[in-house]
């Protein structure tokens, strides 16, 4: 809360700085209205889907039944999380509340950080939509299996490095809405870091009337829409602003002739646009004059961390786990798409007359 | 008698907290889906969204507020529950005539008010567990407004976007905004570098045997991104549909369309070079126009390859209808 209250703070801060002088104030204000109101409303229906989902499984899953299904070895866990966006496809706005759930019902935190990180990427939809955006670009293979390896890879790296956190942290790592409940237990749970756990916790398999479980549902699944659309409006508030002040010309400016610094100025694209992982091929593939290199650091970054995710990852991990993810998440996509740059002429070799 | 009256006043002081924040939950939650309800009937959502999320948006309003009205009818029975157990035990210390026992259960005084307290009570009627709980919260200090206490500053943040709505804002999509308040480079102006096929007359070369196509906009710009492809199409007469914009020269312009693929917040300005024989007259900033021309490919100042139609004369340009959508021609 005291993160989001800062953000909010500096965003308004940022509003009123007059940045813009004359017309284009009026020009700033437009765009950051219709930037910010068009992240809110494109986000929601996901938001909403998400919450009701996180109701149903808070009520009727078992606690520890779906850490069942998965496997002792964690690599092999942290493997099915990564591609459970080819079976479960969610957009990176629906999937915190879900993944927040399914954490809470004893699914390991690395099978949900990496399903996480790679569902938005690792899906039918968007690797659909990246094949049609580079299509035309003669580019559409190459760009999905970079893509989808990328983000595998990222996902399946972070996710070991946040579970071998957790073992050396525990519980300490997440917020109490967050943290995995013992099967049954007796007496209310403790908390060590002062915050109360959900009301709802405990309740799911016990036998109750089903007007019983919709009014459940519904309080888990509203508790859930605002607690997420909060951070989700503080977020579309950031990166209204933010876009404003930061254009891929900008960075094409500023970086030409440097890959390193056209891949960075790229990721904070990314960050900064918030965009839905559906439509960031389509914006990635306009910026014609870029190296695919750079368009692959916005493509595999964007899903995983933005300016929403950062604030919505403040309701289920803690300070530390959030800065492991971005540390990690960030690094690796600048080396690995710096290492995509020099390694380009290898894997699309140049046509002659280009 | 202080120590019963300070833990009645405290517990007091969370339920009504705890009701404080359900109603505000049912009413931000109830507005925003009625919001979503209202965008899709009044069409506003077309300035910011692409037609595929209008039904997504549509329900998603509808989901939220039936979610709010079973919330409503929860909460209106577990109020209800509240006044009759309040009731019953106001009554059976009245009998029994002492008047401190539910204060001395819990074996403690809490002076300060705990935000979760309510919380714990909607459980249900297990009162042992309620109490069970909200003990184990008093612990913890005070840091529970956080996720189910009172915290107005999330319901304030939430109904930013019913103002909004309620203010008509955003009043136009990108596409109906005036050029004069396009972003600097949103647009290219000029060109320095003209594609090999052109004729260094500055005419277009023209195919021996051009075939006619209709232009999607999309298409032609995705083109022009691949040099590769521009042999293809150069030479070809193009006949193409988009939003005029004049240039300093009279005889060029440009023709946009806003290319959204899900939000107003990945919108792409999608452009293509106009050049007409003698000064274009009789068309205003952001009007539909149908072009007719011969297609060709030059790079801007910033290095970028954009389409060119070179017209064979102004009558080449016609009034078009409007459309929102990029993949039609």
């Amino acid at each position: 809360m005291r993160f989001g209250l800062r953000c909010s703070v500096m965003a308004t801060l940022l509003a009123l700085t007059p940045q813009h002088p004359g017309d284009h104030v009026e020009k700033a204000v437009y765009d950051f209205v219709l930037t910010f109101v068009s992240i809110i409303w494109e986000a929601f229906p996901f938001v909403v889907l998400g919450a009701i989902i996180a109701g149903i499984l808070e009520e009727v899953v078992p606690q520890q039944a779906i850490a069942k299904l998965i496997p002792k070895n964690t690599l092999l866990a942290v493997c099915i999380g990564a591609v459970l966006g080819l079976v479960f496809p969610m957009c990176e706005c629906g999937i915190v509340p879900v993944m927040r759930r399914l954490l809470r019902k004893g699914l390991p935190l690395g099978t949900c950080v990496a399903y996480m990180l790679a569902g938005p990427i690792i899906n039918l939809i968007v690797i659909s939509s990246t094949a049609v955006a580079f299509g035309p670009h003669g580019l559409g293979t190459e760009m999905v299996v970079l893509r989808v390896g990328l983000g595998f890879i990222v996902a399946v790296v972070t996710a070991s490095i946040v579970q071998a956190q957790y073992g050396k942290y525990g519980n300490s790592l997440l917020t109490p809405l967050a943290a995995p409940q013992p099967a049954k237990v007796a007496a209310p749970v403790e908390v060590s870091d002062q915050e109360p756990i959900h009301p709802s916790e405990q309740r799911a398999g016990e036998s109750r009337p089903i007007a019983q479980r919709v009014a459940n549902i519904s309080e888990t699944a509203l508790h859930d829409f605002i607690d997420i659309m909060v951070f989700l409006t503080l977020g579309a508030c950031l990166a209204a602003l933010a876009k404003g002040y930061f254009t891929p010309d900008m960075v094409q400016e500023i970086s030409a002739g440097y890959p390193a610094l056209t891949i960075i100025g790229m990721m904070v694209m990314a960050v900064v646009m918030c965009l839905c992982s559906e439509a960031d091929a389509f914006v990635a593939a306009s910026f014609t004059t870029l190296h695919p290199s750079a368009k692959l650091a916005f493509l595999v970054l964007g899903p995983m961390f933005d300016f929403k995710l950062l604030l919505m990852f403040t309701r289920v991990f803690r300070r530390r786990l959030i800065v492991t993810i971005v540390l990690s998440v960030s690094i690796q996509v600048f080396v690995y798409t710096l290492a995509v740059h020099y390694l380009w002429p290898y894997i699309v070799p140049p046509v002659s007359g280009e | 008698m202080g120590h019963a009256h300070a833990h009645a006043h405290a517990e007091g002081e969370g339920q009504a907290n705890y009701f404080l924040d359900q109603l505000f939950t049912i009413l931000v939650c109830g507005a925003v889906g009625l919001v979503a309800i209202l965008m899709y009937k009044t069409g506003m959502l077309s300035r910011i969204l692409v037609p595929m999320f209008f039904i997504p948006v549509l329900l998603g309003g509808v989901a939220i507020l039936v979610l709010a009205a079973i919330r409503a009818v929860a909460v209106w029975q577990l109020a209800g529950a509240r006044a009759a157990g309040a009731n019953s035990i106001e009554d059976h210390t009245n009998e029994a005539g002492h008047s401190h026992s539910h204060s001395h259960s819990h074996g403690h005084d809490h002076s300060h008010a705990h935000e979760d307290c309510g919380h714990d009570h909607s459980h249900g009627e297990d009162c042992a567990h309620d109490h069970a709980h909200a003990h184990a919260a008093h612990s913890h200090g005070d840091d529970h407004g956080h996720d189910h206490g009172w915290a107005p500053w999330r319901y304030m943040v939430l109904a930013i976007p019913v103002f909004l709505y309620f203010l008509g804002l955003p009043r136009e999509g990108f596409s109906s905004r005036p050029y004069a308040t396009l972003s600097q480079g949103e647009l290219q102006q000029g060109s320095i570098r003209k594609s090999l096929a052109l004729l260094a007359s500055g005419m277009a070369y023209r195919k021996p045997e051009p075939r006619e196509l209709n232009l999607k906009f999309k298409e032609l710009t995705s083109i022009a991104a691949v040099p590769s492809r521009h042999e293809q199409y150069e030479g070809d007469i193009g006949v193409l549909r988009g939003q005029f914009v004049p240039l300093k020269s009279d005889q060029h312009f440009t023709l946009f369309r806003v290319n959204m693929t899900c939000c107003a917040a990945d919108a792409v300005f999608l452009e293509t070079r106009i050049e007409a024989p003698e000064p274009v007259q009789g068309f205003s900033v952001n009007d539909w126009v149908w072009v007719k021309g011969v297609i060709s490919f030059q790079k801007n100042e910033k290095g970028k390859w954009i389409p060119v139609i070179t017209l064979k004369s102004n009558e080449d340009i016609r009034t078009a209808e409007p459309t929102a959508d990029p993949d039609a021609f």
